[in-house]
């Protein structure tokens, strides 16, 4: 066909060009509805297969493909699948449209429109905490405020936490507010970053465009607990005496000295603190064992149980290190030490002084009965044991009776029974046999006892001493684990060695 | 059909100045393949220069120039694309330039011709899916589809889900419908709680006769419907009553000898994390069991010891149905209520009795039906015996000889129980003191684990100690 395209001059000798008169659904914002589709009228009927090889529409960016309808010179596009929202389309027809004579565009046609309800940026408002803010408790939510509704699953992977923790998002005011719930207690006094990305979109598909951060700090208590004071109380609670730390940093060591077994120690602490913590922490030097009182998960004074005493007259140690927490998750920071001296009068394990008998046991008067003192401070005193008739004949069982002098404890009497199980009578080369039949809690019969150790407990134990003509040496012994009326025990056994 | 479409030639052909036909196949505007392996074929009147004639010719589909190959075979050639077609699709034929005849002549074509393949109507497409976009859903811990996905047709099964992905990737089952237009995804584990998943479905899914999907279709979901994790309501004891548990106190206070502990969650909770993170500090055996979807029941290995102060601790792991863990440890601290073992009095005789059996007390008993030395003494405890406590109680309550120290052991002659509480133990050759001896027996029965137990397997606190003096 022949063409007259370059007639100018004259209108009437002019082919009219093809034209797009009109589109559909037309520029701006538009509410997609059902599947959606666009639509061209050309001022002609085209050539269809041209203008169909002509359009484009892409979404986002993306070509769509589709079917073409025709009803006159009108094209209609049904892109597969429909039109989305939150989505920009543009629409292109190339010059290469033409009608049926073969006359095409006179220029390409690209036109926009856009199926979100606007095109608005979210902006961040405010959150809560603000920035530099405090989250007063573990257990507090977080919340952010956008200028619109955020949306979902954008809010969900564009706002991230530092450090990490897992939780939930809950959204608010129609969307506007969003409301971030742990699902683990914040840290207490950690400062947390929370990172808002500019890739947040809203329910439109609007990016915020700029990132947004924000800091908080959990918790409004942020003073660590630290030990006030000290005091040893006895058993029924009462505070006997006031204890004094002992400072690593300084060249003083103070000891307390004094304690006694049947003490506890009060710690009391500025603000309640965890038990738990407080028991995990605590420890003992010097080989005693540390037990707190409970009397609740928090407590602001705790008696502490100790047992496992050293030898009395020896020291240990109770160290409190950092990290006993209180009710807002604050740990103390500073360390308590206590020294004391395990030696407390009424705790002190009795001691065997020595023993009295008499050398004479048949004197029909008491004050013939040549009574002889051994003390276990000068061991290996000789026992010279004669042989007489009112003495001790060699083969005789003769009845005697010794008096055992041990230094108790102030407040203690003597143990019969455990003197009892304790009380061993040897000798070696047979040199002299001692058979006990009987304990009491007193001295010798008409005697008083021996002035120097008038103060201490004295036993008397009554049974038979037989006498042998070889020569040994004599030990009289109180087993480890003597004890008083109050339950001190020695540790140790404790002899008294005589020559004879 | 067949059309022949005349090109124009001007070059100065003195023999033949005809123009250069060329004819297509598909020949016009909109046909459709029968094939998906189908050719198409271009014809001239006058072989062409065939490096030109291939510079000349391209297919093109919505995403681009189809690649092929070219097959000639005289004046014309046939061209089929590496890939099947695929059907649905507006294909071009093009055919555009200038190029030469191998007679001089030129061959200017302009053929652009949109044909199909199998089909001229529209692709398959996602027509819905559940849950929608950016929805929020419960994970449950049953197997169950969580996402449908309708097409607009019946679909090939295998390539549209080698198509599919899920994001964070998960293993998962697929199920379709009957008539293969819904396809159905069913995670093999339980999702994640509260988090987003991201799935796809690319253009490599087909209809049953290959004709892609026209789009690509993503979309998200939210697994945090459920958003409150569980807590520890309450925690409580309890017995078993036949197939049921029965409260016994409101709390931990009233724990007793034969007490399970019951733990209440504030909702239904996985059994397997429940069971497994309950435990009672410090070192108690035990076992757990889900009772009911809130509650679990803890049960001791071996009874409550008494006067003991324990924990019973809910890891911070204990989950929900929805895989919400608690998040933070849950610790109660009880002293079960459980009594020790006391013994009541010891008695050997009527002005003779204490209930004092620390070691301490020295307690005066008459020897009767001497020469043999025979004393008797009673014993009445907090709890009663049966028949095999009782059995084992007379193994374990010894009677020695104490002091002094070559007095010799008394023997056991005579048992009897009175009541299930009081036994009366009778030993023989015990000696009475004399006017220069003082007698002892030392009366033992072991505390503790291993020593003495009642009927219901109340111990002693303590090893009971208890020394006799002998008169006549």
């Amino acid at each position: 066909m022949l063409l007259y395209a370059q007639a100018t001059s004259c209108d009437l000798l002019r082919v009219a060009p093809l034209e797009i008169l009109s589109w559909s659904p037309g520029p701006g914002h538009h509410r997609i509805v059902d599947e959606g589709t666009v639509s061209i009228l050309f001022s002609e009927e085209p050539d269809r297969a041209s203008a169909e090889s002509s359009f484009t529409l892409t979404e986002d960016g993306a070509a769509l493909s589709g079917g073409f309808s025709w009803l006159g010179p009108a094209l209609t596009f049904m892109p597969c699948g429909g039109l989305r929202a939150n989505a920009e389309y543009r629409i292109t027809v190339s010059a290469d449209a033409r009608n049926t004579s073969g006359v095409s565009l006179e220029r390409s046609f690209e036109v926009t429109f856009s199926s979100k309800p606007e095109d608005t940026r979210p902006v961040f408002i405010s959150s809560f905490p603000e920035c530099g803010g405090i989250l007063e408790t573990r257990d507090d939510p977080v919340s952010v405020q956008f200028s619109e509704a955020i949306d979902a699953v954008s809010l969900r992977e564009s706002i991230s936490f530092s450090p990490a923790i897992k939780g939930v998002w809950n959204q608010e005011s129609g969307g506007s507010v969003s409301v971030f719930t742990a699902l683990e207690p914040w840290v207490w006094a950690e400062e947390y970053k929370a990172s808002i990305s500019a890739d947040l979109l809203d329910t439109s598909g609007n990016r915020m465009g700029k990132p947004v951060s924000f800091c908080f700090t959990v918790g409004a208590d942020s003073s660590p607990p630290f030990l006030l004071r000290a005091e040893a109380v006895d058993e029924s609670g009462f505070a006997v005496a006031v204890v004094n730390a002992d400072i690593p940093q300084d060249d003083m060591v103070i000891e307390n000295p004094g304690w006694e077994t049947s003490w506890k120690l009060r710690l009391h602490f500025s603000e309640p603190v965890s038990w738990s913590a407080l028991a995990a922490k605590i420890a003992g030097e010097g080989g005693v064992f540390l037990e707190p009182d409970y009397t609740g998960d928090f407590t602001q004074a705790v008696d502490v149980r100790i047992s496992g005493y050293p030898e009395w007259s020896e020291s240990f140690i109770v160290r409190i290190p950092p990290g006993v927490e209180d009710q807002a998750g604050n740990d103390s920071l500073d360390e308590s030490m206590f020294r004391f001296v395990f030696d407390g009068p009424g705790s002190r394990p009795p001691r065997f002084a020595g023993i009295r008998l008499p050398l004479a046991p048949g004197a029909a008067l008491p004050e013939d009965r040549n009574l002889a003192v051994f003390s276990t401070a000068d061991p290996y005193a000789t026992l010279a044991i004669p042989v007489d008739e009112t003495g001790y004949p060699v083969g005789v069982p003769v009845a005697a009776s010794i008096e055992v002098y041990v230094e108790l404890a102030s407040g203690a009497a003597m143990n019969l029974l455990s003197l009892m199980k304790s009380f061993r009578f040897s000798s070696t080369n047979g040199a002299v046999e001692f058979s006990a039949n009987r304990m009491m809690a007193e001295g010798l019969e008409s005697t008083e006892p021996h002035a120097p150790w008038a103060d201490y407990a004295v036993a008397r134990i009554d049974g038979t001493l037989t006498n042998r003509v070889d020569s040994g040496i004599i030990t009289i012994q109180l087993a480890a684990g003597f004890c008083d009326s109050r339950g001190n025990a020695s540790n140790a056994a404790q002899r008294l060695a005589l020559l004879k | 059909m067949a059309t022949a479409l005349a090109s124009t030639t001007n070059s100065c052909e003195i023999i033949n100045l005809r123009p250069v036909v060329v004819i297509t196949e598909p020949a016009s505007a909109y046909e459709v393949l029968a094939s998906r392996d189908d050719r198409v074929s271009v014809l001239f009147s006058s072989e062409p220069e065939r490096l030109d004639a291939e510079r000349t010719f391209l297919v093109k589909s919505p995403s681009g120039i189809v690649e092929g190959d070219f097959c000639w075979n005289g004046p014309g050639f046939t061209w089929k694309p590496v890939a099947p077609w695929d059907p649905g699709v507006r294909y071009r034929l093009i055919l555009k330039g200038s190029m030469q005849s191998l007679d001089g002549r030129e061959i200017r074509p302009e053929i652009d011709l949109p044909f199909f393949v199998l089909r001229s109507v529209s692709q398959p497409s996602l027509v819905s899916c559940f849950p929608e976009q950016g929805s929020s859903i419960a994970v449950r811990p049953e197997p169950g589809t969580i996402l449908q996905l309708d097409f607009s047709e019946a679909m090939d099964a295998r390539e549209t889900e080698a198509a599919f992905s899920l994001k964070p990737a998960i293993d998962f089952d697929f199920s379709w419908n009957g008539n293969l237009t819904s396809l159905f995804i069913t995670p093999k584990n339980q999702l994640s709680a509260c988090s987003v998943y991201h799935w796809n479905i690319g253009t490599g899914a087909r209809a049953l006769d290959g004709t892609p999907l026209g789009r690509s279709e993503a979309g998200s979901f939210i697994t945090d419907l459920d958003s409150t994790p569980p807590k520890v309501e309450r925690v409580y004891p309890v017995v078993r009553s036949g197939d049921s548990w029965v409260d016994v106190a409101e709390d931990v206070s009233g724990v007793d000898s034969g007490h399970s502990l019951a733990v209440l969650f504030s909702e239904a909770v996985d059994p397997v994390s429940a069971t497994g993170g309950i435990r009672v500090e410090p070192g108690q055996a035990g076992s757990s069991d889900a009772v009911a979807p809130r509650l679990i029941v803890y049960t001791p290995e071996h009874d409550w010891s008494p006067g003991i102060p324990l924990t019973l601790v809910v890891s911070a792991d204990v989950k929900d149905s929805s895989g919400l863990a608690t998040g933070e440890e849950y610790r109660v601290r009880f002293t079960p209520l459980v009594p020790w073992l006391e013994i009541r009095s010891a008695s050997s005789g009527v002005d003779a009795t204490t209930s004092d059996l620390s070691g301490s007390t020295i307690l005066p008993a008459d020897l009767g039906n001497a020469p043999d030395g025979v004393c008797t003494l009673t014993l009445l405890f907090s709890a009663p015996f049966d028949a095999a406590s009782k059995t084992a109680a007379a193994e374990r309550i010894s009677l020695s000889s104490f002091f002094p120290a070559w007095l010799p052991a008394p023997a056991l002659r005579d048992l009897c129980w009175f009541s299930d509480d009081t036994v009366a133990m009778t030993w023989q050759g015990l000696l009475t003191n004399n006017a220069g001896t003082t007698n002892y027996y030392r009366l033992f029965i072991p505390g503790g684990q291993g020593g003495l137990q009642s009927a219901n397997q109340l111990l002693l606190k303590d090893d009971a100690v208890l020394y006799l003096e002998v008169h006549n």
